[in-house]
């Protein structure tokens, strides 16, 4: 047997034929003609094809979570719900998402509409405590160049938690495809899909498709990598074997966390953005504040830590925040784990110390102490929705004596690889907390730095804001205080009020 | 050329009362497309698939500058599913420009279908049509193009230096008299009015600053896209997302040598224009594939060919002069700007006289001189942009305006009180900027500046300015401006309606007006609905389609309220006149006979002053059936020498984190008298759209290049337009006035609020840091960079 089965709208489909690395975008417009689903960048910038995948993973209730649909291979939905805006609305009447949309006059040309509107849909089914910690953010990841937003976000408080009795409703409680959680092998369009639901299954698969390709959310894997399997369609690229997809996303304990206490937490390679914000982010705040500017909501709940490890993207809001707080990698292969400093995982630019067959299976997050301050930075042109011109994560234990213990200091942006700078750390260590040590650090900061200049800024800005940042961090925790940030702070600098620096 | 002087009509003040009578104008009704578009049912022009559909895929240039020397297309024709591969030496060289102007446009013929000379990086060089777009994009790759590269021009003081390499050498290209591609020159004007050196002479203060302002995207949520096909009858259908399908089917049929009445041009519903899809820039290409094949064929632009190669708002550099007398008063204006067009020249003129036009005359002075150069260079095409030169302009005058009040110490605000224009006043410019020869003069009658000032001023806060904070990392700072644009081209501009009854008492509305998204279709409908005495949903509207609406010059010019609603009135007013004619002829032939001037239309009938009344539906069976027999209908045109402007003062609060340089603007507050509002809600939305796009403007969109001229930031992940949470709180405040020229009192609004951000964020950051930004956008590294030479002046004079 192969083939792929998902429900649309609640419509149980089976598909033969298409390519699992068609985009769910190309799929519904091409395949269902389902025309309600746009196409705005094609890259998962604008948030036009967005749709609504049920997540039935994490919490008790299934929850429908808006993802972007150029950005999803058709691979991914296999024993998956999806709905879109033809399934929102009952019996031909308005959803209360569409109702407020009109209300509000949130559409001008309406291009945008749709994504606009499952994204309201599916705030409406928030909680309300969910809502007010930051279920408004949903909104970056929906581009609309008519309206300045504001009667989108009027229809967004409109609809916000209302919990509506509607097809959403109805559609999540349907019992989950029996085929969700059964090895999945697919050949169509001449590429290759593979999920394995046991690790011998994903040894297997790899060995048998030298040709394959690690995929778990694909969100950067559409874009970059996919390209050979659209070469492949139809025979033309010449290619001795057959390019093959080889999904992670069912593998045993691949997305979980798993909360070990004191010892801090074992994160599978596969957990989402969305899912550690509300794990380690619950706990840990500095982890929240920086994840909230990770990419946008829907990137959020499809792009997962290994993914975004394993891009080895110089720039990167993860990687500077998992060497800041010490994180192991653990790097799985048929003969079996082995760990390592994820300070030793980066190897240059996009290389990290993956051999052939292993595959990322976990990250080891260590417990920050009662006595680690701890701050991420991230500057970028825009607030929301932006690749950081750079990043910065300080974390420092500090002693009841308020002499530094441990001091880490990782930037992203700043090298070919995300990186931790030691000579900024050693000015840290075994001082006192206080100006003129940060000062010190910033100066061996930014004479030790050479990154380079590109769209996202120049060299010279990028040391004088990487040093800036290390004092910043300095004047945050200046009274010894968790830093109040401002729910609606630029993402950029948070700086504690009043607080000056001298200029050099 | 003779205009007619407009009557010296009264400030029309008095007609305010009049619009609490009104039934539907000035209400938010259910927009007439909302639901369908909130339900994902709006049909866009990509939302069909037609059998045997053919997908082009274009090769772009990769040189700024280059000849084509040979193109073999063989290789790509065998690759599999190729129908045809179109490029310069397959097809007609007919000279056009793609600017979607109205017959004669005033912009330069120096565009082929596909050029034998690339001028920037994303220009035509060749189109694959296959049965796949997989198949066209595997073709693009084995076509052998032979360039020879030639030195491009990437700076626009460059392309005036003498020897510079001559973009347009090809011997068809022409234009206005002022045109001079030998000197890479697409458009120049020198206007000069009133005595200006002995202006200048006289002023206490004279004052010259040189701004700067960048490329900008229109960034619409749909791209680009055309799809063609033969009907039944083998006549060119062209559904195409455009703002311009009349002006769109005149230049195919030109262009193509094709019959004008064997296209037919229907606009479904677009995502998007804002100007850029004035443009016709590429429903030529799968006419052609059509027209040869005999089969469907689509084109649609990636985000990335829509960022490099579609249009663009002209950078320019402004230079602004400023005469004034101690006390505030202006005496004399002076802006010279150097525009630049990319390698074409649509719009070259007009966006540049737009910039003076809707300027300069906002403040009176003695004495005004404008002085314009618009030059080709080898980078990516500028053209119509929402604001068409305003944006541009108000960067210069605004920031101009609070430099001079600061020189003169005078409070921003109250010194250009004293030297607003106001109602009764003559625009001094009309007639020299007119759109490629001289305009109409224009008098001002409705004008509310000054109270959107007040308003304005109280709802930011104004008087809070001198308490902000001004010490540590995070500054504040309030700035304003003040501005003006237009309603339609005065004497270019025409628009047309028909309407006819039907037998349940509901109306067709055909229109040639295109709603691109800016709800003109129910602006439309309620001033049909108004006139007709009937609400909203008995007026059933159908826009812009070539063989089934009448004519009109398209949505652009901020025009469509103002030129098309006024010939919607004209023609619906026949339809009351002829509803009333007929009710009268009905109660003559039942013995009871009536004046129709004595009858009155009220709710869907005709009433007699006693209150007896004719239902529509029941006239319409009459005249259909039974007496008399006729269709009741009528249409009407409208074109104008008025160009009422709509007025604004726009306000807003930023915090300025010195230690990054970026900017958050916190409130942002926009006054604006567009006239009656016939869709307040509309109008609201219009403000803080507009406002949103030039937010972008202000502070991060720009086009980033590398040395060869090739575009370096052509995704959405690094050309960032505003999201949700970057928008401020926003308040837009309707100042009411009643505009005589316009239908129902009302201006024009759309254009207006891309005007503002600029200058009113520039002044507000200006006052935050006491530093001057004369460029756009205001990054945070810009910003730093500032904030950080100003440190070290302060500390050297410290140390000093």
């Amino acid at each position: 047997m192969s083939r792929i089965e998902f429900r649309i709208n609640g419509h149980h489909l089976r598909e033969h034929d298409a390519s699992p690395a068609t985009t769910v975008l190309d799929y519904l417009r091409d395949n269902l003609g389902l025309m309600g689903t746009k196409e705005g960048c094609a890259e998962g910038d604008c948030g036009a094809c967005t749709v609504l995948l049920l997540d039935r993973r994490r919490s008790k209730t299934p929850r429908w979570l808006p993802v972007n649909s150029c950005l999803l291979p058709l691979a991914a939905i296999h024993g998956r719900d999806l709905v879109t805006i033809e399934g929102l609305g009952t019996g031909g009447a308005a959803h209360p998402a569409q109702q407020a949309a009109v209300a509000t006059h949130a559409s001008q040309c309406g291009y945008c509409t749709p994504g606009v509107v499952l994204t309201l849909a599916a705030a409406a089914h928030c909680s309300a405590s969910e809502f007010a910690t930051g279920q408004a953010e949903m909104l970056a990841g929906n581009l609309c160049r008519c309206t300045g937003y504001g009667p989108i976000r009027a229809a967004l408080a409109e609809v916000a938690a209302s919990d509506p009795d509607d097809s959403l409703k109805r559609l999540r409680a349907l019992p989950e495809l029996t085929v969700a959680q059964e090895p999945l092998e697919y050949c169509a369009g001449g590429v290759h899909c593979v999920i394995p639901v046991t690790w011998e299954q994903l040894w297997e698969a790899i060995e048998q498709h030298p040709n394959h390709s690690l995929v778990a959310g694909a969100t950067d894997w559409i874009l970059t990598s996919a390209a050979p399997f659209w070469e492949h369609v139809g025979g033309g690229s010449g290619q001795s074997s057959s390019p093959c997809m080889l999904s992670l996303e069912r593998l045993p304990e691949f997305c979980q966390v798993r909360d070990r206490g004191e010892t801090g937490w074992w994160i599978g390679a596969g957990v989402r953005v969305a899912d550690l914000q509300e794990t380690v982010g619950a706990d840990v705040p500095a982890v929240a504040r920086l994840l909230r500017y990770f990419g946008s909501a829907q990137i959020r709940n499809r792009g997962t830590i290994g993914g975004n490890l394993c891009t080895a993207s110089p720039v990167g809001d993860l990687a500077p925040l998992l060497l800041a707080l010490d994180a192991k990698v653990v790097l799985r292969s048929r003969r079996g784990d082995r760990m390592l400093l994820l300070n030793d995982f980066f190897r240059g630019y996009r290389r990290t110390a993956l051999r052939p067959g292993e595959v990322l299976a976990a990250i080891e997050l260590p417990r920050p102490r009662g006595d680690t301050r701890i701050s991420p930075f991230k500057v970028c042109k825009r607030r929301e929705v932006d690749i950081a011109t750079l990043s910065c994560v300080v974390a420092v234990d500090v002693g009841a004596d308020n002499v530094m213990r441990r001091a880490r200091v990782a930037f992203g942006g700043m090298a070919p690889t995300p990186l931790r700078v030691a000579a900024c750390e050693r000015e840290l260590e075994g001082k006192v907390f206080s100006a003129s040590a940060f000062r010190r650090a910033a100066e061996a900061t930014e004479r030790e730095l050479e990154p380079i200049s590109d769209v996202r800024g120049s060299a010279w800005y990028r040391r004088r804001v990487a040093k800036n940042l290390v004092q910043a961090f300095h004047a945050e925790w200046e009274t010894g205080e968790e830093p109040a940030w401002r729910a609606d702070h630029p993402g950029t600098v948070a700086l504690a009020p009043g607080a000056q620096r001298e200029e050099k | 050329m003779s205009t007619p002087i407009p009557p010296n009509w009264d400030t029309g003040a008095d007609s305010l009362d009049r619009i609490d009578s009104y039934q539907v104008v000035g209400r938010n009704e259910t927009r007439v497309d909302a639901l369908k578009l909130a339900q994902g049912r709006g049909s866009f022009t990509d939302d069909i698939d037609l059998p045997g559909m053919l997908h082009l895929k274009m090769l772009w240039s990769p040189h700024a500058h280059a000849r084509i020397r040979s193109i073999d297309t063989s290789a790509a024709e065998a690759m599999p599913g190729v129908v045809m591969v179109l490029h310069h030496g397959n097809v007609s060289r007919i000279p056009y420009t793609t600017a979607g102007q109205g017959h004669p446009e005033p912009s330069p013929y120096d565009q082929f279908i596909f050029p034998r000379k690339v001028r920037f990086v994303g220009d035509r060089v060749a189109c694959v049509a296959a049965e796949s777009a997989v198949q066209a994009a595997r073709a693009l790759a084995k076509i052998r193009v032979e360039y020879e590269v030639l030195e491009p021009v990437l700076d626009p003081h460059d392309a005036l230096r003498p020897g510079a390499p001559v973009i347009h050498d090809e011997p068809e290209a022409f234009g206005l008299p002022d045109y001079d591609k030998a000197h890479n020159i697409a458009a120049a004007m020198h206007v000069e009015h009133g005595d200006v050196d002995a202006a200048f002479a006289e002023a206490d203060l004279v004052l010259e600053r040189e701004y700067s302002v960048p490329y900008q995207h229109h960034a619409t949520a749909e791209p680009h896209i055309a799809i063609t096909w033969l009907d039944e009858d083998q006549r060119l259908v062209v559904r195409v997302a455009t703002q311009v399908p009349f002006h769109s089917r005149r230049i195919l049929a030109r262009i193509l040598d094709f019959p004008l009445h064997r296209i037919r041009v229907v606009k479904p519903r677009v995502g998007g224009g804002f100007g850029g899809k004035q443009e016709i820039l590429l429903e030529d290409l799968p006419a052609l594939v059509t027209l040869r094949s005999g089969r469907p064929a689509r084109l649609c632009l990636t985000r990335a060919e829509e960022l490099a190669s579609s249009r663009t708002r002209h950078p320019q550099i402004l230079s602004w002069k400023t005469g004034v007398m101690r006390d505030g008063t202006l005496v004399a204006q002076e802006l010279r700007v150097l525009a630049n067009t990319g390698a074409y020249g649509a719009h070259a003129l007009t966006v540049q006289t737009c910039t003076a036009g809707k300027t300069l005359p906002l403040y009176k002075a003695r004495a005004y001189r404008f002085d314009m150069k618009t030059v080709y260079t080898n980078l990516p095409v500028a053209g119509a942009f929402r604001g068409y030169g305003g944006p541009q302009g108000f960067v210069a005058m605004e920031c101009h305006m609070d430099e001079v009040a600061e020189k003169l110490g005078l409070d921003p605000l109250e010194f250009r009180r004293r030297n607003l224009i106001g109602p009764g006043h003559d625009n001094a410019l009309a007639q020299a900027l007119g759109e490629g020869k001289e305009g109409p003069p224009q008098r001002i009658r409705s004008c509310a500046i000054q109270e959107c000032i007040d308003r304005g001023k109280a709802a930011i806060g104004w008087d809070r300015r001198d308490r902000l904070r001004s010490t540590g990392p995070i500054r504040r700072g309030i700035g304003m401006s003040c501005l003006m644009h237009g309603s339609g081209i005065p004497g270019v501009d025409m628009g047309s309606a028909h309407v006819k009854l039907n037998e349940d008492g509901s109306f067709n509305l055909h229109v040639g007006a295109t709603d691109i998204g800016t709800g003109s279709d129910t602006i439309l409908s309620q001033i049909a609905a108004e006139t007709l005495a009937v609400p909203l949903e008995k007026v059933v509207i159908y826009s812009s389609d070539t063989d089934h609406t009448p004519f009109d010059t398209g949505a652009y010019a901020s025009s469509t309220t103002f030129v098309s609603g006024a010939a919607v009135k004209k023609a619906c007013e026949g339809v009351a006149r002829q509803l009333r004619e007929a009710a009268a002829e009905m109660w003559r032939v039942e013995g009871d006979p009536c004046t129709p001037e004595d009858l009155h239309l009220e709710r869907g009938a005709v009433r007699r002053p006693d209150g007896r009344s004719l239902s529509y539906g029941e006239i319409c069976l009459s005249t259909f059936y039974t007496h008399d027999q006729h269709q009741i209908m009528d249409h009407g045109s409208h074109m104008t020498f008025e160009c009422p402007p709509p007025f604004a003062a726009h306000f807003a609060e930023v915090e300025v984190d010195t230690e990054t340089g970026a900017i958050r603007v916190l409130r942002y507050v926009a006054a604006v008298d567009c006239g009656v509002p016939i869709h307040p809600q509309s109008c609201e939305g219009q403000t803080e759209g507009g406002v949103c796009t030039s937010l972008g403007y202000a502070l991060s969109e720009d086009f980033i290049f590398n040395d060869a001229g090739r575009l370096l930031n052509d995704t959405y992940e690094d050309y960032k337009i505003p999201t949700a949470l970057d928008v401020p709180e926003f308040e837009t405040i309707l100042v009411r006035s009643y505009e005589p020229a316009g239908p129902y009192g009302a201006k024009s609004v759309s254009e207006i609020p891309t005007d503002g951000p600029g200058p009113t964020i520039a002044n507000a950051v200006a006052h935050a840091l006491g530093i001057r930004f004369r460029s756009l956008p205001l990054t945070p590294e810009k910003v730093r960079k500032a904030w950080l030479k100003k440190e070290e002046a302060r500390q050297r004079e410290t140390e000093a």
